[in-house]
């Protein structure tokens, strides 16, 4: 498991490596310039070079690369020669928008972030898992088409819509909940539990009205086939009732495909979802992303790329390492 | 305002508010907004309301870009920074008007010699910063220089600087920069005294721009002074939360004595800064906080808000106005070379139809030329186009008989903005009547306006202007647009039509040089002006409007012709609003 561990760390060290260096290439060569961004409609082209040496765009592109990777181990200066600024440990840049720390603004952004993320897992996993079980035990009745029936249509329901129209029913016309506010950002805050579940309830939905139709499809197709097994029957003919039957041997081996995707929609979600948090509002990782890109902001689009990635990998490894755990056939191998 | 803010302002849609003017303050307060006369009247909020104390709760959906008046071409930053810095003159808003220029440091508007090349200020008495230290003609002299620090500020503003001489000056920070500013004096501690390149009879609004802000050199952090800006003004910074909130507190060091600009009714202003946008317009619609207003352009609306607006309960609350910003379809001339076929694509332009894109008469007026007669040294101007913005097809065609016309043409939009691509949806069916297919090409919306002044420059594209370094004057608008470039030779850097007469260009190089009152020579500007566009190297479209709802309790709410928002050097809030406090 050590070995298996280290391996794992090196290889992500390695990969976010790359990423960094793919992503500062591309928004170097691409359409957008930053320094072009910076100075605006009334730009002369000296104009624009003086903002490319505030920036630090006017150094050759390798060393730019350098430097900004030195701040990751260490604290750096930013800035035009004469009127550096220093950049604590670990430094992602000063964003070219706001001069501020990038860490500042991700610290910012996280909890946001969370809140979406946590309650929208739990809520499309419970749902999910649940209704993939039930169909899987009720196949081929009416409860089971009932289920597929719902989730075919869920999983066809891009967020865009499900969004709009989960805020013009519950917020524009019932006004039962609250617009989300960005003054609440944890359960533990001064609005309490309550105020941050009805804060991010909608967009759990949203997300959750997408993403356990895509559960409830593989629960159900995972279970079958497990159910199907031989070491089931045998399970059976020892004499278990059936709810033990399932939830200790079936659900142990047939959830196996919903740990791995449940593993790397976490690590996907952590890193922003850019949709629901647009249409929703909520500052967050996402929704940074898409400021940081339409205005050029490297740092910032660097760093969040960079957080994005390092929780999907994470994620991956995590999977890996749970998998020896549920199944015990892994574990073997 | 430069394009800079222009950009900003036309990227959020485009809000506008007007301030109340300053001079006479005690109207009978609480009077409440009148029914315009016309559709484009402005519209005050309380107008005359005197109640002192309380807290404003300005709603914002991001944070400032910068609070340093030296790294600022902002009109967010410039609207709050009437609250915590003054300059040498002020551009004092009224709402409907191009603001007026008002002495704010300074003793006057400046004593210009007979030349034209020297402009002399003298400070008030008595002038402080918020430690109580007194403010000198130093402090406004190294405001100055940091702004020529181009390489760190890049929102550095540069109209002051341009009319300056000692073009060779690299700001405070360039190494071996013991070297002084040539382009100010300062012969004592009251006295400043710019020189200039050329004569600049728009001078007394370029000392209003916040260059002329004065900074302690002791207390320049460089770019983390946009964390705590050393307060000259009625209100200081208590704390600032980057990205979350800002709370700002009376300045005791501000003596009311040399300030007739700003009421500073308020005790406190409170912002929040990450407020969702569709939280602002919900909140302020519902009104549920009486003493919230946003600076967020479009008064943060939302396009499914419009109809919200004709409530009559939330119409008493908006306060609304026609802005500087004005839109317009900009033709390029070196790639559409003849002017009568320019001519023929302007007229055959449904610009009624782009009207209804823009929000329709809510959110703009129609306009038949860049500048307007509120302008300093407008005169009448003439077109061919129809003031109701219905196209002239039979016309154009007329005009396109045995021209070589293009068969195709590029319309570049920036992509941020889903009106702009659709108004080339739009464009692309009225050309097509003349036989020319138009091509919608997307740019970048944070390289748009440097696109356009450079080789990638489509045939035909949208741009903004809010009126220049002076809004009231009309050669700000007229030089940086159609004019040429510094020595004269071709167009200049923002000409976006890239338009070039040389008998027209000879001309306004020379009126750069002139000597004379911004009236007088605004007039042959303006005359020069009507002559280029006979040439159609531009299509004006919109004059953007700004509705802002406001608080219940928020009186003195006017929408700034510059600011594009409400004006918060004279809002102020009704009394029972101390609940409103946080």
């Amino acid at each position: 498991m050590i070995a298996f561990l280290t391996r794992r760390l090196v290889a992500t060290v390695v990969l976010l490596a790359v990423i960094s260096f793919v992503t500062f290439t591309l928004f170097h060569f691409g359409p957008a310039d930053p320094a072009a961004a910076a100075c605006g409609q009334e730009c002369t082209p000296e104009r624009i070079a003086e903002a490319r040496v505030a920036l630090g765009m006017d150094k050759p592109f390798l060393s730019q690369y350098l430097t900004y990777m030195s701040g990751l181990f260490h604290g750096r200066t930013v800035g035009a020669p004469g009127a550096e600024s220093l950049c604590q440990w670990p430094c992602f840049g000063k964003s070219f928008q706001t001069n501020e720390d990038v860490a500042a603004v991700l610290e910012r952004a996280l909890p946001y972030t969370l809140s979406v993320a946590v309650g929208a897992i739990v809520l499309w996993t419970v749902v999910g898992v649940t209704f993939g079980t039930l169909a899987a035990l009720r196949r081929n009745k009416l409860t089971d088409k009932l289920i597929v029936g719902a989730a075919s249509v869920g999983v066809s329901l891009p967020i865009p819509v499900t969004g709009l129209l989960l805020l013009l029913v519950f917020v524009s016309t019932l006004d039962v909940l609250p617009f989300t506010t960005n003054a609440i950002t944890s359960p533990f805050g001064p609005a309490g539990f309550d105020g941050w579940f009805l804060n991010y309830l909608l967009p759990w939905v949203a997300l959750a009205v997408l993403f356990s139709a895509q559960y409830i499809r593989v629960t159900r197709s995972s279970m079958l086939e497990t159910l199907g097994e031989d070491f089931m029957r045998t399970a059976r003919a020892k004499g278990l009732s059936k709810a033990a039957m399932v939830v200790r041997h079936g659900a142990r081996a047939g959830l196996t495909p919903v740990v791995t995707m449940l593993g790397l929609d976490i690590g996907l979600l952590l890193g922003g979802a850019v949709l629901t948090e647009q249409i929703f509002s909520v500052p967050g990782v996402g929704f940074t992303a898409v400021r940081a890109a339409q205005a050029g902001d490297l740092p910032l689009t660097m760093a969040i790329t960079l957080l994005a990635a390092f929780f999907i990998i994470v994620a991956n490894v995590v999977v890996d390492a749970v998998y020896a755990v549920i199944d015990p056939r892994v574990r073997a191998a | 305002m430069n394009r800079r803010t222009v950009a900003a302002l036309a990227l959020t849609v485009a809000t506008g508010l007007t301030l109340t003017a300053c001079g006479g303050p005690k109207p009978a307060p609480g009077s409440g907004s009148r029914a315009p006369a016309d559709a484009f009247e402005p519209v005050k909020v309380g107008d005359g309301d005197a109640t002192r104390g309380g807290n404003v709760n300005v709603l914002m959906s991001a944070d400032f870009q910068t609070l340093d008046p030296g790294n600022s071409n902002y009109v967010q930053t410039a609207n709050v920074g009437q609250l915590y810095y003054r300059t040498l003159t002020m551009a004092k808003e009224e709402a409907g008007k191009p603001p007026t220029i008002v002495p704010d440091l300074a003793t006057d508007l400046g004593k210009v010699s007979k030349d034209g090349l020297t402009w002399t200020y003298t400070l008030k008495k008595g002038l402080k910063f918020e430690d109580g230290s007194p403010i000198t003609s130093k402090d406004v002299k190294y405001g100055v220089e940091r702004t020529y620090a181009r390489d760190v500020y890049t929102q550095a503003p540069q109209e002051l600087n341009a009319a300056l001489s000692d073009d060779g000056y690299k700001g405070p920070y360039a190494k071996g920069a013991a070297a002084d500013f040539k382009g100010i004096e300062t012969p004592d501690d009251r006295t400043i005294v710019f020189r200039l390149k050329q004569p600049f009879a728009e001078f007394p609004a370029l000392a209003s721009r916040s260059n002329t802000a004065p900074v302690p050199r002791a207390e320049d952090t460089k770019l983390d002074y946009t964390n705590h800006p050393v307060s000259t003004g009625p209100y200081r910074i208590k704390s600032y939360d980057r990205g979350r909130a800002m709370k700002l507190v009376r300045n005791e060091h501000w003596d009311p004595a040399t300030d007739p600009n700003r009421s500073a009714l308020p005790d406190t202003f409170t912002f929040s800064l990450s407020t969702a946008q569709s939280t602002i317009s919900q909140q302020l619609l519902a009104d549920a906080d009486p003493t919230a207003l946003t600076l967020d352009s479009a008064g943060g609306l939302q396009a499914s808000d419009a109809a919200k607006l004709d409530d009559p309960a939330v119409a008493r609350r908006t306060a609304s106005g026609l802005i500087g910003c004005t839109d317009v379809l900009d033709l390029n001339t070196e790639s559409i070379k003849d002017p009568q076929v320019r001519k023929a694509i302007a007229l055959a332009i449904d610009r009624k139809a782009i009207h209804l894109q823009y929000g329709g008469a809510r959110f703009g007026k129609l306009t038949q030329s860049y500048i307007n007669p509120d302008q300093r040294g407008y005169v009448q101007q003439h077109t061919a186009l129809d003031p109701a913005g219905q196209p002239k097809l039979a016309e154009a065609k007329k005009l396109l008989k045995g021209r070589d016309v293009p068969k195709k043409l590029v319309y570049g939009y920036a992509d941020a903005t889903p009106r702009y691509k659709n108004m080339g949806t739009s464009l692309q069916q009225n050309l097509k009547q003349l036989g020319i297919d138009l091509e919608l090409r997307s740019i970048p919306a944070a390289n748009y306006y440097t696109t356009l002044a450079g080789k990638n420059m489509p045939d035909i594209a949208r741009s903004g202007w809010c009126g220049g370094a002076d809004s009231g004057s009309v050669r700000t608008t007229i030089d940086p647009n159609l004019g040429p470039s510094v020595d004269g030779k071709t167009f200049g850097f923002s000409n976006i039509p890239r338009y070039h007469d040389p008998e027209i260009a000879r001309a306004m190089y020379a009126l750069r040089g002139e000597n004379g009152t911004s009236e007088e020579l605004g007039r042959k500007w303006s005359t020069l002006f009507d002559r280029a566009m006979q040439d159609y190297p531009l299509v004006p479209l919109i004059r953007n409007v700004t509705r802002s709802v406001v608080g219940s309790d928020v009186r003195n709410a006017q929408v700034g012709y510059f600011f594009g928002a409400i004006d918060l050097s004279t809002v102020s809030v009704a009394s029972g609003s101390d609940s409103g406090k946080g």
